[in-house]
């Protein structure tokens, strides 16, 4: 899809320039114009004049020559969607619309006005599918707001029709006095196309607000977001969109698919369900399978928005300048339930059109988007991860759909069914992480789980356990987590207890005597409890490291 | 009598006074504010969903600010999770940053979960923000390579804290304006 609109936008910026010059007026389809909103004085017959225009933004390519950005090569790509308003010289809004699909606006207005055009890295559409998104400075604050970015035209006359094309460059390299005027509005241009993705199999879809937050300012070290200092372009629960633009170090503006893979993150929290714990994640690790879904799933909606399996991420690290990996052919010497790289090369072979090793399905993006936001997936009692994905996709569809299906996991090495993953045998080298559920029973004595840090820590393989629980009947539950050996007596447990992905409660304290637990009053029926060990540092001995967690009534 | 009485007075709204001021000052221990079990979790961004790259994660002893031509000895600690491959290292200070040792590019054997510590002298003549650029790549045991760049932020000054900038308001709007090029009739 990407490529597609790059072609046909890629005209020389003089040409586009005539191009508009030779129209009176704003040309193209009046659909997806916006009417104005607002008007200073009341309409009167043949009072009107037209201030029309196209807004462009540069995009700046992917070096053929290595993984980074070609700088020195840009061309003006439609600005899609975004806000355009006509204000006075006081600063008041008087009319405002929307760009359309190519990039033009026509606004109406009332004649011999002394007005100015300002167009906002802002898409908001408030009739049939429904967006509200912006992209603001994160290391800028007025009357303790971040500021949206903008830009103004200079001050015209309504006394005739206007036309205003107006074109934000790069500012890569040192152009445009090194002001990066074009990167909110390319941040938008990413985000449009998910959003279609999203239309397209949900005409009448309104998207919860998002605010996207990007500045030059914004570099890889770990501090104050609000002083620049972000660690990498991430996706908060806040709900906010953090991204980088340190053009000497990583700047994501042009890098679609990361852009899109945060969106991903945004789609699960806002529309989906994720109980993913997020946290760092590369393709040849072996991860909580939580966060082995999630981060698969935000690989292939970039590559499913793009229209490109192959998912890059440039910076300026010379030799490289980035990096990239092809869903497709993407190989690891990670390969399960675990695996980010076996994960997304399922749910991409379960989308694409393309036959290839053992994938003989073409199903499209509307089964997983109905699958991800279908009741069975959000309540599900059991977590978010392969096994429920696939369990949901598979009732949706026909037998011979099933089996296909049942293939492409068996081909990844994944062989456990059923949204709990019964009869999984591939415990990626760490035995104590099968079953991947296990179940304890109130008042029937503890049972043991093990932490184990072998494949990492954080979010790795075995550095968490999951427990289903069922509750006979209603009344104040206690959980207790103690240590069963000498080594783990000196950790950080942890212990969590969730209801349909929901947390009822926790126990993160910091104490390092393998100890944890809580007391709650529960209703009758089934929970998820989590165990595990907090140890950034990795300062726990490499191995598996027991405790008893048990369950009783008061 | 009345002397009395105005001295038992003001000896009960001193004890009153006194017992105030102990009580809001010397809250008993239970009072006191409990170890936010969030803190190192979210402090840490284990919670938030990152964009792949490489699983390098950098740790270091830098307080967070320093004064103008104070030399700060730190120590980077650069741990990464994989069981073998390489893992190379090229740091470049920002301009006005003086490093020491001088030397740009690390070279590390990884053979399990390890630490590998960088010791490092680093001092600024003016104040400012600096910035000490770190690019990270691994190549694993099967030749695949993935990188991560980092950085690590000096406040050098009065820069320390938040670089939050108030901006001045154009007609009260909150907007930065971007520079465009225009055209039209």
């Amino acid at each position: 899809m990407f490529n597609k609109h790059i072609s046909n936008t890629r005209l020389s910026l003089p040409f586009t320039f005539l191009l508009i010059l030779g129209t009176t007026s704003c040309g193209g389809s009046e659909s997806g114009y916006s009417s104005p909103i607002e008007s200073e004085q009341p309409p009167t017959v043949n009072a009107k004049s037209s201030v029309s225009g196209k807004v462009t933004f540069d995009v700046v390519p992917f070096s053929i020559y290595n993984q980074g950005l070609d700088a020195d090569n840009p061309y003006p790509s439609a600005a899609r969607g975004v806000r355009v308003e006509l204000l006075n010289n006081s600063g008041r809004v008087i009319a405002s619309g929307n760009t359309d699909e190519n990039g033009n606006y026509a606004i109406q207005v009332d004649r011999d006005l002394d007005l100015f055009a300002r167009v906002s890295a802002m898409m908001i559409q408030t009739s049939g599918p429904q967006w509200n998104v912006k992209v603001t400075d994160n290391t800028s604050l007025i009357d303790n707001e971040n500021p949206l970015y903008v830009t103004n035209t200079s001050m015209f006359n309504t006394s005739a029709n206007r036309v205003r094309n107006i074109h934000l460059p790069s500012g890569l390299n040192g152009q445009n006095a090194g002001i990066r005027s074009a990167a909110p509005f390319a941040i938008l241009d990413a985000v449009y196309d998910a959003m279609q993705t999203v239309v397209a199999v949900e005409p009448n879809i309104i998207l919860p607000p998002l605010e996207l937050h990007w500045s030059p300012n914004n570099n890889p070290s770990n501090g104050y977001w609000e002083n620049g200092d972000i660690g990498t372009t991430f996706y908060d629960v806040s709900g906010k969109i953090y991204i980088l633009g340190s053009e000497y170090l990583d700047t994501d503006e042009y890098d679609r698919h990361v852009i899109i893979h945060e969106w991903g993150h945004y789609f699960e929290d806002k529309l989906s369900r994720s109980d993913s714990i997020g946290g760092s994640h590369d393709q040849n690790e072996l991860l909580d399978m939580r966060v082995a879904f999630s981060e698969a799933w935000g690989n292939t909606i970039s590559a499913i928005v793009t229209d490109d399996s192959v998912y890059r991420d440039s910076n300026a690290f010379w030799p490289y300048y980035g990096w990239s990996v092809d869903l497709e052919s993407g190989s690891s010497s990670a390969v399960g339930w675990y695996s980010e790289t076996s994960l997304q090369q399922i749910l991409y072979d379960i989308y694409d059109t393309n036959p290839d090793n053992g994938d003989t399905i073409a199903l499209g993006f509307e089964p997983i988007y109905s699958t991800l936001t279908s009741p069975e997936f959000i309540n599900s009692d059991y977590l978010t991860s392969i096994y429920l994905f696939s369990e949901i996709l598979k009732d949706s569809q026909p037998d011979e759909i099933d089996l296909k299906i049942n293939a492409l996991l068996t081909a990844e090495q994944i062989f456990g069914y059923g949204e709990n993953a019964i009869g999984e045998t591939n415990n990626g080298s760490i035995d104590t992480t099968l079953p991947l559920y296990k179940t304890i029973s109130a008042n029937n004595g503890p049972i043991n789980l093990c932490y184990d840090n072998r494949a990492g820590v954080i979010n790795k393989l075995g550095n968490k356990n999951y427990v289903a629980l069922n509750i006979d009947s209603a009344g104040i539950y206690s959980f207790s987590l103690r240590p069963n050996e000498l080594v783990s007596n000196g950790l950080d447990a942890d212990l969590l207890l969730f209801k349909q992905g929901i947390k009822l409660a926790e126990d993160l304290g910091s104490q390092n005597n393998g100890r944890a637990g809580f007391s709650i009053n529960l209703e009758a029926g089934d929970y998820m409890i989590e165990m595990g060990v907090w140890d950034p540092n990795s300062l726990a001995p490499i191995g598996s490291h027991c405790f008893d967690l048990d369950v009783s009534d008061f | 009598m009345q002397q009395l009485v105005k001295l038992s007075l003001i000896t009960c709204a001193l004890l009153i006074i006194s017992c105030d001021y102990s009580s809001s000052n010397s809250p008993s221990t239970e009072e006191q504010p409990q170890y936010n079990s969030h803190g190192p979790h979210s402090s840490d961004k284990a919670y938030s969903y990152q964009k792949p790259g490489a699983n390098i994660r950098l740790s270091h002893n830098y307080s967070g600010s320093s004064k103008v031509g104070e030399t700060q000895n730190i120590e980077l600690i650069f741990t990464e999770q994989y069981q073998s491959g390489q893992m190379n290292l090229r740091l470049i200070p920002d301009t006005g940053l003086m490093v020491q040792p001088a030397k740009q590019d690390y070279m590390f054997s990884m053979q399990g979960q390890q630490t590998h510590p960088i010791a490092l002298s680093v001092r600024a003549e003016s104040a400012g923000k600096y910035l000490l650029k770190i690019f990270a790549s691994v190549e694993d045991e099967k030749g695949q390579i993935s990188n991560r760049v980092m950085a690590m932020a000096f406040y050098v000054g009065k820069t320390s804290g938040s670089l939050n900038k108030p901006q001045p308001p154009s007609f009260g709007d909150k907007v930065i304006d971007l520079p465009s090029e225009e055209s039209g009739r």
